[in-house]
């Protein structure tokens, strides 16, 4: 699978063991190859494959996972159908798509050295980064964590060298081409620029996870302590 | 190996039957404590059939086979939760009767002072200590009890996942003091010969050697060599492996060749499998467990097939396993 980027790429359609799927449409991450990941999404729900418990995209792929293998050949046929053929009806619109607001401090440990190394200025960080609205690529990591994305150009670092042990819960820090929110207090090598008090993951809620893949964000820089 | 007391009255160890029509799920509170706790004593049932798309592992006992069998021992449904040990030895106190099944890894083992055999259903009375030592043979023992451990259910199952604190008893791992309810059931026992074929299946996953493999989504951006490889020679567990995963030693030349750079951002994760072999960035293979990442940010090189995950779970550090292509 070495093959360059092409948009649109023939999707792939392949076993992911015996009980699950996996549907490549991509091997890059941006938002047009995710929006073909979202509108297949919307494709896949809406046929309600027998078998299928749940479907799962991340970046570039879809997967969809189910109980047994008995279906899994079924399931394959079905998603090479649906894959190469996409339904407009089925093509999520603008409107549809869930847009969470998230407040956050900009005081992150690592603002002032992300300000250096980007070369601008704290206030110019934030500005840039509370400027756009990122696409939820997946989650995983821990519960609830969402891979954000992309990043402004003037803002990519590769991760820390060496990762923290314990990154506080609702941190919001940035490496390579994403964001995201700390859900809970765990290990981490991203960079923190800032904190939310949102709740990502509480297991109690009837949605535990507050940001679906294929949601959108926005960041809004507040005052205060 | 099968005591007496199978065929017997199941009126002492289930409670009343007349009050049968009780709901499933109310429970007898501290039916089962935990006076000395090995290192990994969690509980576990089947895991969440859903949650990945939140980045929630399915988690659930490393062995289901064994997890299954121990249940059906004590007439349990299948999927019921019970108690996965690991890493030492230990002691609970019974304080309800109830019927015990002790399965999956074996470990020298009494209750009551008398020795406790593995795979077989045993009464238990109150104040019977049931001792437990570092599992023998396997890697993860599994007790059940008549009704299952009744924690409440979290997400759709009452699995323990300990990175996010979910499930099982407080989302942690048991320790001395912890009091278990346990719930009640109608008793369905197995006959004989059922009983026969549980241990049968238990005792298949603690001595096969072999695991069956199948293609996965990176399998044909790997070198040829590097399959073979990895179809070829026996692969030894290494003692980093865990819940989450299983890392193995196949060191050489040509898998560093097909592993990711460390930095190798430009390949986006995707999602991820129990009894998926990824490569990662040292050569190593490692297979994602049940509390594995939903997401894979390394090459996909072969698959588990489902049914094989518990006979590498088994597997002690140290142990090799062969990688059969089917």
């Amino acid at each position: 699978m070495t093959s360059p980027v092409q948009v649109p790429a023939e999707p792939q359609v392949m076993a992911l063991g015996d009980e699950a799927v996996l549907v490549r449409l991509g091997t890059s991450v941006d938002s047009t190859t995710f929006s073909r990941v979202r509108d297949l999404v919307h494709t896949l729900e809406a046929a309600s494959l027998p078998g299928v418990l749940e479907i799962v995209p991340a970046y570039a792929s879809v997967a969809l996972y189910m109980s047994d293998a008995s279906t899994r050949q079924a399931v394959m046929d079905a998603a090479r159908f649906l894959a190469g053929a996409p339904s407009e009806a089925a093509t999520a619109d603008a409107t549809s798509v869930t847009t969470h607001v998230i407040p956050v401090r900009y005081d992150g440990a690592d603002l002032e050295s992300v300000a250096e190394a980007c070369d601008l200025t704290v206030s110019e960080v934030v500005r840039r980064h509370s400027s756009r609205t990122y696409d939820a690529f997946a989650l995983g990591f821990v519960p609830g964590f969402a891979y954000l994305g992309v990043l402004d150009e003037s803002l990519r670092l590769p991760r820390r060298p060496q990762p923290r042990t314990r990154v506080p819960a609702g941190s919001v820090a940035i490496a390579g081409a994403q964001t995201a929110i700390y859900p809970f207090e765990t290990p981490g090598g991203w960079h923190l620029i800032g904190r939310t008090t949102v709740s990502l993951f509480d297991a109690s809620r009837d949605r535990p996870a507050l940001i679906a893949a294929g949601d959108r964000v926005r960041f809004m820089s507040i005052d205060g302590a | 190996m099968i005591p007496s007391s199978h065929t017997g009255s199941m009126h002492n160890a289930t409670g009343s039957r007349t009050g049968s029509t009780r709901p499933l799920g109310s429970s007898a509170a501290g039916a089962l404590e935990v006076v000395s706790a090995p290192p990994l004593l969690t509980i576990q049932d089947d895991g969440r059939p859903t949650g990945r798309s939140m980045g929630i592992p399915r988690s659930g006992a490393m062995d289901p086979v064994a997890l299954h069998a121990t249940n059906a021992l004590v007439g349990n449904p299948s999927g019921t939760a019970a108690l996965e040990w690991a890493g030492g030895g230990g002691r609970l106190r019974v304080r309800r009767p109830m019927l015990i099944a002790i399965g999956g890894a074996h470990a020298e083992m009494t209750l009551g002072g008398n020795p406790a055999p593995w795979g077989v259903m045993l009464r238990a009375r109150p104040g019977d200590l049931l001792d437990i030592s570092a599992p023998t043979w396997g890697r993860w023992l599994y007790i059940a009890i008549s009704g299952g451990i009744a924690v409440p259910e979290v997400l759709g199952a009452r699995a323990t996942y300990l990175p996010a604190r979910l499930g099982g008893f407080e989302g942690r791992t048991l320790v001395r003091g912890d009091l278990l309810p346990a719930g009640l059931t109608n008793t369905q026992l197995p006959d004989t010969r059922s009983a026969f074929d549980l241990r049968e299946a238990m005792t298949d996953v603690l001595a096969r050697q072999h695991v069956h493999v199948m293609e996965a989504p990176a399998t044909s951006s790997l070198p040829s060599e590097c399959w073979t490889q990895l179809v070829a020679r026996p692969l030894t567990v290494l003692p980093e492996s865990d819940r989450m995963g299983t890392r193995l030693s196949m060191l050489s030349d040509s898998n560093r060749a097909a592993a990711p750079a460390p930095d190798d951002s430009a390949r986006p994760s995707e999602p991820a499998c129990i009894g998926l072999v990824q490569l990662t960035s040292n050569g190593q293979p490692l297979v994602i467990m049940p509390d594995g990442p939903t997401l894979g940010g390394y090459p996909a090189v072969a698959c588990l097939r489902a049914g094989d995950v518990p006979v590498l779970a088994q597997r002690t550090p140290g142990e090799r396993v062969r990688f059969i292509a089917r």
